[in-house]
């Protein structure tokens, strides 16, 4: 009976990956937005544009910088960090059967299903420009 | 049971078999910003770390932006090393200056940060960095 339920833990162990890709996948739907909405967005790297607000799927595993342009407004840029996700946890059940724990934590690193990027959604908030020292970096 | 008591004496080397000393090191470079030549050695190279607000960031401009973090099974990924890491980042990118920021992750142990690279008019040490 014990190696029963053994053979079908394994088994659905087996033919599922790392819990991260089955939940997350490589990829994450992001909203990017701005305050005024409006704005163009450029996601680094890869340069690919769009007018926010707008959702945009990235890779898990890189790291983002997004600039907004909107007229009238000074420039911005944020970031997208990528954290370890909460869906890894999961891969922890696994290792009550220890090589499949250890082999969905290692598959889930080889499609970066284990990270997730933040902050989500994406907010730049745009400052009006007014005259040429307007847009100049706020410093101490 | 014998059999089982093997088997988890074997998981410690196991899961020592999937930690790696490497960082994950991305690099975001800025159209119009071409990286350094390559021959560059980052050991010599001269970068300045400044605290978010400083004066001195008023003359400086982006190139890029790095992270440097956790692969999911870095080894000896404290502050220092990736700071360093990300000074080497800098150099070759082409950067005088950085301004380092601390990327929170609550499920890593690792110091995990984010640097926007900069090349700044006047040096800044000359502004008091």
């Amino acid at each position: 009976m014990r190696i029963a339920a053994a053979l079908v833990v394994a088994g659905i162990a087996a033919s599922s990956p790392g819990c991260a890709s089955w939940r997350n996948g490589s990829e994450q739907e992001v909203e990017i937005r701005s305050v005024p909405a409006g704005a163009t967005a450029t996601l680094l790297p890869g340069g690919s544009t769009l007018r926010t607000p707008a959702k945009a799927v990235l890779a898990r595993g890189h790291v983002h910088t997004v600039f907004f342009e909107l007229d009238g407004y000074c420039p911005e840029r944020a970031y997208l960090d990528r954290i370890t996700s909460p869906a890894i946890r999961l891969d922890a059940l696994l290792f009550l059967i220890p090589p499949l724990g250890l082999w969905a934590t290692e598959y889930d690193k080889e499609r970066d299903a284990h990270h997730q990027l933040v902050p989500d959604p994406l907010v730049a908030r745009l400052r009006p420009a007014t005259g040429e020292e307007g847009c100049r970096e706020a410093v101490d | 049971m014998v059999v089982a008591r093997r088997g988890l004496a074997v998981l410690p080397l196991l899961a020592l078999a999937c930690l790696s000393p490497e960082l994950d090191v991305q690099v975001i470079q800025y159209p119009g910003a071409p990286p350094r030549a390559s021959d560059v050695d980052p050991a010599l190279c001269d970068v300045d770390l400044l605290d978010p607000g400083h004066h001195a960031l008023a003359a400086c401009r982006d190139i890029g932006d790095a992270f440097v973090g956790d692969t999911g099974s870095s080894l000896d990924c404290g502050e220092e090393r990736v700071t360093e890491q990300l000074r080497r980042v800098a150099c070759r990118a082409g950067a005088d200056t950085m301004v380092i920021r601390r990327v929170e992750d609550p499920l890593s142990d690792c110091f995990q940060a984010r640097a926007r690279l900069l090349v700044c008019e006047t040096p800044a040490a000359e502004n008091g960095a």
